[in-house]
């Protein structure tokens, strides 16, 4: 155990948004109990649920408080018991997800450089078994393999993920805490931080598993406001974070392959192979399927998941078709139309 | 959370190239005196990584030229298609526009985050 840890522990509070996550809230605080290093508290924040996630939640001995109402988003939950914490550091943990035991423990010492001010970790889905499963598992291996770390080098993680993270408490009420002005409050938290000259860590040895979508009603609800989440930050952002290096490289060419890349994988390539008659051209769907496979199977290799890996990479391909019609909806929707997505849904 | 495209477009590329700067990065801090093995350990993996992605590159390219080039032989052979040259799947031509728009967009983002950010330093100072 990590002594230095250890003592940042007693100065952590862990918070826990859940709206209708009965079937797996029990499973989420039994994992922060167990942490290596277990916090100072465990509060749930259950936002008015229509199923019995307050009494299973209760059920396990951890502080569970109740907005008067809905509060309609997940940053409004968070905020809800924001105000009730007085520990130094704090953690947001989404109600589906679970913490491999040491998590706490490799998470933490991160803040302990005073202009680090959050760090998030490495994320993995807890269930890979559908199309969509797998699809995301092998996103999350090339993201938090690959891109994430050299983010992290050069000193700017893109987000510092909802669903895992840990803040310096004061700063992050100086804030305001999350906002509920975009869908991505995450991605908005993390911007803010970097405006203001703080930094944010990326720590791969912390694991976290979320649920994530395992069809393509759900799938296509977090996909929706992700790419809402990213324009809308991106409006909303982008003056002040066009100065701030490696950040604005990173941001404009996410916009510029979501707009573009998604526009040639959807249309351009099928009309190209149909035109010309020569299916050569939808070798443009796979071709770059190595750019992707060897993070995929270093991480892989690692966690001995070679096999995994290897039967869930077909469904990436499928996963990233619909991420482009979305990201396209997205951009026509907030940038063209000028219509933002103000629902948040989570979808299950 | 990730949204758009991974892997595909100058994003990938753009993350390629980032490996080789940290390769550059860390030795300026070694000659300073900056850098330990931790560092450099992790700088490798990650450019083992990226090398290992456009070797896999090079090798998926050459596989599909061959697949191509040998399915069209054995197709013309027998009088079914026009016999075609041996085509390569990796031009130097796309290759050198992909890099060519990926540094464009690094470049043009970087101007103007200057000129943006002098501006909004002159707006602090004479409100």
């Amino acid at each position: 155990m990590n002594k230095s840890a250890s003592y940042l522990s007693n100065e952590l509070t862990i918070m826990v948004p859940a709206f209708n996550e009965a079937d797996s809230i029990v499973d989420t605080i039994t994992s922060l109990q167990r942490q290596t290093t277990p916090p100072k508290e465990i509060i749930v924040i259950d936002d008015c649920s229509s199923d019995d996630t307050f009494q299973k939640a209760k059920s396990t001995g951890v502080t569970v408080i109740q907005p008067p109402q809905n509060t309609g988003t997940k940053a409004g939950a968070q905020n809800f018991a924001l105000k009730q914490v007085s520990t130094k550091f704090i953690m947001a943990i989404d109600g589906d997800t679970t913490l491999a035991k040491d998590a706490v423990e490799k998470l933490l010492p991160a803040l302990k450089e005073e202009h680090i001010v959050a760090a998030c970790g490495f994320v993995l889905p807890r269930y890979v078994n559908t199309i969509w499963e797998r699809g995301r598992y092998i996103e999350y291996l090339l993201a938090f393999t690959f891109y994430k770390p050299i983010q992290d080098y050069f000193g700017k993680p893109l987000i510092s993920s909802g669903c895992f993270s840990v803040y310096k408490t004061q700063i992050l009420k100086e804030n305001g805490g999350w906002t509920t002005r975009t869908m991505a409050e995450d991605m908005d938290l993390t911007w803010r931080f970097y405006q203001q000259h703080y930094g944010v860590r990326f720590i791969p040895e912390a694991v976290s598993y979320p649920i994530e979508p395992h069809d393509f009603n759900f799938m296509s609800k977090q996909l929706k406001r992700w790419s809402h989440g990213l324009i809308q930050n991106i409006i909303l952002h982008w003056r002040g974070v066009i100065d701030i290096g490696y950040l604005n490289s990173m941001i404009a060419i996410a916009l510029w392959d979501g707009v573009i890349a998604s526009i040639a994988y959807l249309f351009l390539v099928p009309l190209l192979a149909i035109f010309f008659a020569q299916p050569l051209f939808l070798l443009g769907y796979i071709i770059d399927a190595p750019a992707v496979l060897v993070p995929a199977l270093v991480k892989g290799y690692q966690r001995r998941e070679i096999g995994k890996v290897l039967t869930s990479f077909p469904s990436f391909f499928i996963l990233r078709t619909i991420n482009g019609i979305f990201i396209l909806e997205a951009v026509w929707s907030e940038m063209i139309m000028k219509k933002p997505l103000r629902i948040y849904e989570k979808g299950h | 959370m990730n949204v758009g495209l991974p892997g595909t477009g100058i994003g990938g590329i753009f993350y390629l190239a980032s490996t080789f700067l940290m390769v550059i990065v860390e030795i300026i801090l070694t000659l300073k005196g900056k850098s330990d093995l931790v560092r450099w350990r992790f700088v490798l993996g990650q450019l083992g990584i990226g090398t290992g992605i456009i070797f896999g590159m090079f090798v998926a390219g050459w596989i599909i030229e061959l697949l191509f080039y040998l399915t069209h032989s054995v197709a013309s052979s027998y009088g079914l298609t026009q016999a075609v040259p041996r085509y390569h799947v990796f031009l130097i031509k796309p290759i050198f526009w992909t890099l060519a728009t990926l540094l464009t967009i690094v470049v043009s983002i970087q101007i103007l985050g200057i000129v943006i950010g002098k501006n909004r330093h002159l707006r602090v100072k004479n409100p």
